[in-house]
């Protein structure tokens, strides 16, 4: 065991904190980042009372490391499926306490933020003399481990067990998602493979929207909102990142298509524009108050067409996580002071040129980063 | 001894491969087929990868029932190996040499026969695709097999390396593991011992005994 563990980390844990770095980043941003540095501990000792002394706030962060784990459990589960990853299931020949310990160390690892929120919490709870919380807290992320190296090892022996279609496997074989397919491959790559990451970034982003328009409908500035739209925004960069991946690893065949540029980039296009359609609508039905309907039109045209330069630049040279971390603060910087500007529509038109040149220019001479292939 | 009974696999509904019965009792098997007979799916089945219909048993031993003895004691080679890209050929030894309960000796062995040792501790992402077959072909031979399973063991490897690999597979046969081996080359040529085989041929989704 004392080899195994070392050489899964490097296929599960290093590899889940780096193509989930984006989605760290962001929950730091929102934890951290968008507090005065001065009343940081206060705020989150405060967080931690809260959570003590209110049911629906302890059970929303539940929820949320809940929401984590199936993350954790998503990302390992698809990984014992993949082809390259075949070598794991030679842990089958390993002893059943062997195996089951292994996966559950390795959850534990990748639980590591949580974990380390809870005991850091649990100071708060011992000095409040608080214990029924304080045993929940600690407990409740290895139960989340536990439940999840069952699962792993039940997939890892279940290999001979032939799988029932899911309910959106189901869906999508249907006829009419069948029609120009390669339009809507993308879209439906999010559904079947990253749909969890599409359910945080939604999760995050209505909640962004809720605090916003519903909860502060009276006392909330447009600057104020333009900073928390931009983190809705990188939210979905994150899944623009997988697309692109999913394009040039998985998809690589396509490059072989008689397709026009236009149609490559309307197959980047399409789920750009769509991913944004919940948040439009939201922001019509309760963003009245702060932006007229063409302003809200405008806003949602200006982020879609910057999901499409986040798509082009993902083709530019030796463009892995780290680049288009920094690329991406770049432009949020810029379209921070343009949304001010309320230049929306303008800004949107120039966006999307400036995407269709980069990945006309870039398509051709596309070369996957080291390491992200 | 090997044993297929009512094995069945299909891919959406549309059958790949039909077996209703067939007794592999010969030391060295050559399974011969054209592209797209279904001698892989054939293999990753034998070699528990993938699921199917029917029973498959070795020695006794049915798979299904004791898959933990199963992975222990079949190896399986892939005709065109993938591996994460990250990963050393050092850490994929060490990992096979752990689950598969090869000793430092064999392993050390192996690494040697095959010439592996060079490039052991370099990435697998920046292996040609010899070097990654010859990885592939040492990992097989680890740990204590009753069964080997090689799908195009010859291909992409040069002359001297199919000698090797030809020889090598002899010498397990004769500490009695039984090798079932796929090869569109004639193995005669490389080796005297596999010159009079049992052969069995893939074709028309069944396979028949030559």
């Amino acid at each position: 065991m004392s080899t195994l563990l070392p050489i899964l980390r490097k296929v599960l844990q290093f590899q889940f904190y780096k193509q989930h770095a984006g989605f760290f980043f962001l929950a730091f941003m929102l934890l951290f980042g968008l507090i005065d540095a001065s009343q940081i501990v206060g705020y989150h000792v405060s967080l931690m009372r809260g959570m003590a002394s209110t049911p629906w706030l302890c059970g929303l962060a539940l929820l949320g490391w809940t929401l984590y784990s199936l993350k954790i459990n998503f990302f390992t589960r698809q990984l014992l499926r993949s082809e390259g990853s075949m070598f794991l299931l030679n842990l089958q020949a390993c002893s059943p306490a062997t195996r089951w310990w292994i996966f559950w160390v390795s959850h534990v690892e990748m639980m590591l933020p949580v974990i380390v929120y809870t005991w850091v919490a649990s100071v708060v709870f011992v000095a409040d003399k608080t214990y029924g919380i304080l045993i929940l807290f600690l407990l409740y992320p290895f139960v989340l481990c536990t439940i999840s190296a069952y699962l792993y090892v039940r997939q890892l022996m279940g290999v001979l067990e032939e799988k029932e279609l899911g309910f959106i496997d189901r869906i999508s074989r249907l006829k009419i998602f069948q029609l120009r397919s390669y339009y809507f491959v993308l879209l439906k790559q999010m559904l079947h493979e990253r749909k969890l990451a599409l359910f945080i970034a939604k999760v995050g982003s209505f909640g962004i929207l809720y605090i916003a328009f519903t909860l502060n409908e009276t006392n909330f500035e447009k600057g104020e909102f333009f900073i928390l739209y931009h983190i809705i925004i990188s939210a979905h960069a994150v899944i623009i990142y997988y697309m692109v991946q999913f394009l040039e690893n998985k998809l690589a065949g396509l490059r072989q298509w008689p397709l026009h540029y236009w149609q490559r980039f309307t197959i980047a296009a399409i789920p750009c524009f769509i991913l944004l359609l919940p948040e439009m609508v939201y922001m019509i039905l309760h963003g009245q108050h702060m932006f007229t309907l063409p302003e809200i039109g405008g806003i949602y045209f200006f982020s879609a067409a910057q999901l499409c330069v986040f798509f082009s630049l993902l083709y530019l040279p030796r463009m892995n996580m780290d680049r288009y971390l920094v690329y991406l603060f770049t432009i949020f910087a810029f379209s921070i002071f343009m949304m001010l500007l309320k230049m929306y529509w303008l800004y949107g038109v120039v966006e999307l040129l400036l995407a269709i040149t980069i990945y006309r220019l870039r398509f051709e001479r596309f070369e996957q980063p080291e390491g992200e292939k | 001894m090997l044993q297929i009974e009512g094995y069945h696999k299909a891919y959406h509904g549309q059958t790949i491969l039909r077996i209703p019965a067939v007794t592999f009792d010969q030391p060295r098997t050559w399974i011969k087929g054209g592209n797209g007979a279904g001698k892989s799916t054939l293999f990753k089945s034998l070699a528990a990868l993938i699921p199917f219909e029917g029973t498959i048993t070795l020695n006794g031993k049915e798979m299904r029932k004791h898959l933990q003895h199963w992975r222990s004691v079949v190896n399986y080679a892939e005709a065109e190996p993938i591996f994460p890209a990250f990963l050393t050929g050092e850490d994929l030894i060490r990992w096979y040499q752990q689950t598969k309960r090869g000793t430092p000796e064999q392993v050390n062995k192996l690494i040697d026969t095959l010439g592996v040792r060079k490039y052991m501790h370099q990435k697998v992402g920046g292996y040609s695709s010899g070097m990654a077959k010859k990885l592939s072909l040492v990992l097989a031979f680890i740990g204590c097999p009753e069964l080997i399973l090689l799908d195009e063991p010859l291909a992409t490897l040069d002359v001297e390396a199919q000698a090797i690999i030809l020889a090598l597979t002899d010498e397990y046969v004769q500490q009695g593991v039984q090798v079932i081996l796929t090869s569109h080359q004639g193995l005669a040529a490389v080796s005297e011992q596999w010159q009079y085989v049992h052969t069995c041929l893939i074709a028309d989704k069944n396979l028949t005994q030559l």
